[in-house]
């Protein structure tokens, strides 16, 4: 089970609106290779990982990704807090406005729902490992792509700090990978 | 940045730094180093969130100072931009 | 040789188990499979600069 804290990974304090940048953010709220996404896929993985490791850190790391999900989200509900929709009209958001308003909901930036689609879970650790160190890679390189699309700092500074975890997953996971192998090579299950 | 975010951001910190070295020890179990390094965090981190908790209310709600009032409702939440 | 700086990994219960040595790239590499090489620990950052880089470990830190 899990427990709350009452503070964010990562300081997340964006004082000047920006509606555009809170849509394009949105997808690393419910988009393919989003923080949901990333949190569901790990969280369902873990029940099939063979090795006591391999399964603490698909436990843990699908806990630390809903952390992000939680800085994303008050990511796009500081930069969206408060616009008129006059402003969101000439900023041509207005689209997600007559939808959902101002509020946070799990979506690409298009506004497509988010869906289990956007992950796997198999019962093979490999399979599973290799769609995981792919997933931290895409996730690197959206997060690449939102930082070329600001230059406040106060959405530079946690877009960073996330864009870093996912080199640090990608580590972990490598490292599981290798766990299994060395494993699978002197038959110690299966 | 107000007394209290700083506090805030200084166990933000230390408990980066458990978290990061959780995700370490899971695929290195026994490694000294990073199992010193922890608790030497472990117990810097608590030691800042006892003096948050009692300064500025509960970080989780494990923590019940008093017992006429529920201060976990209390503002601001994570996501505020005041927090 | 640094690659074969091997980083134990006990799968045996609570960390007594017999050892399984995971050398920091593998030895006798196999076509078809994927390798990262296993970490060594090292120095780290302070709480403060581990925040703000995104990771408590330098050799990680892609700035």
């Amino acid at each position: 089970m899990w427990y709350y804290e009452k503070k964010t990974q990562y300081p997340v304090r964006i004082r000047k609106p920006d509606p555009r940048m809170a849509i394009n953010i949105l997808t690393q709220y419910g988009g393919p290779n989003g923080e949901l996404a990333a949190s569901l896929r790990y969280l369902s993985q873990r029940f099939s990982m063979p090795t006591k490791e391999t399964k603490a850190i698909l436990n843990d790391i699908g806990t630390e990704e809903l952390a992000h999900l939680e800085m994303i989200g008050s990511m796009v509900h500081q930069l969206m807090d408060k616009v008129s929709p006059q402003e969101l009209e000439k900023l041509h958001v207005d689209t997600m406005y007559a939808v959902h308003g101002r509020a946070v909901f799990p979506s690409d930036s298009n506004g497509v729902p988010f869906t289990a689609a956007y992950i796997e879970s198999m019962e093979d650790p490999i399979a599973n490992l290799n769609e995981d160190l792919a997933a931290e890679q895409k996730a690197r390189a959206t997060y690449e792509y939102l930082l070329k699309m600001t230059d406040d700092p106060d959405v530079i500074d946690p877009l960073r700090f996330l864009r870093e975890r996912e080199v640090v997953h990608y580590q972990r996971f490598g490292e599981a990978l290798r766990i299994v192998q060395e494993t699978m090579g002197k038959k110690k299950f299966y | 940045m107000d007394e209290r975010t700083n506090l805030l951001e200084q166990i933000m910190a230390y408990d980066f730094v458990l978290y990061d070295l959780q995700l370490f020890l899971d695929t290195h179990p026994s490694d000294g180093n990073a199992l010193r390094d922890y608790k030497m965090a472990l117990e810097q981190s608590e030691n800042l969130r006892r003096q948050y908790q009692a300064k500025y209310g509960p970080l989780t709600t494990r923590y019940l100072p008093n017992t006429t009032c529920w201060q976990w409702v209390n503002d601001p939440w994570p996501w505020n931009k005041e927090a | 040789m640094h690659n074969l700086q091997l980083t134990p990994i006990y799968p045996g219960n609570n960390c007594t188990g017999e050892p399984i040595m995971i050398p920091v790239m593998p030895v006798s590499p196999r076509l078809a499979e994927a390798y990262v090489p296993y970490q060594i620990y090292n120095k780290i950052f302070t709480p403060q600069e581990a925040l703000k880089k995104g990771t408590v470990f330098p050799e990680l830190a892609r700035t």
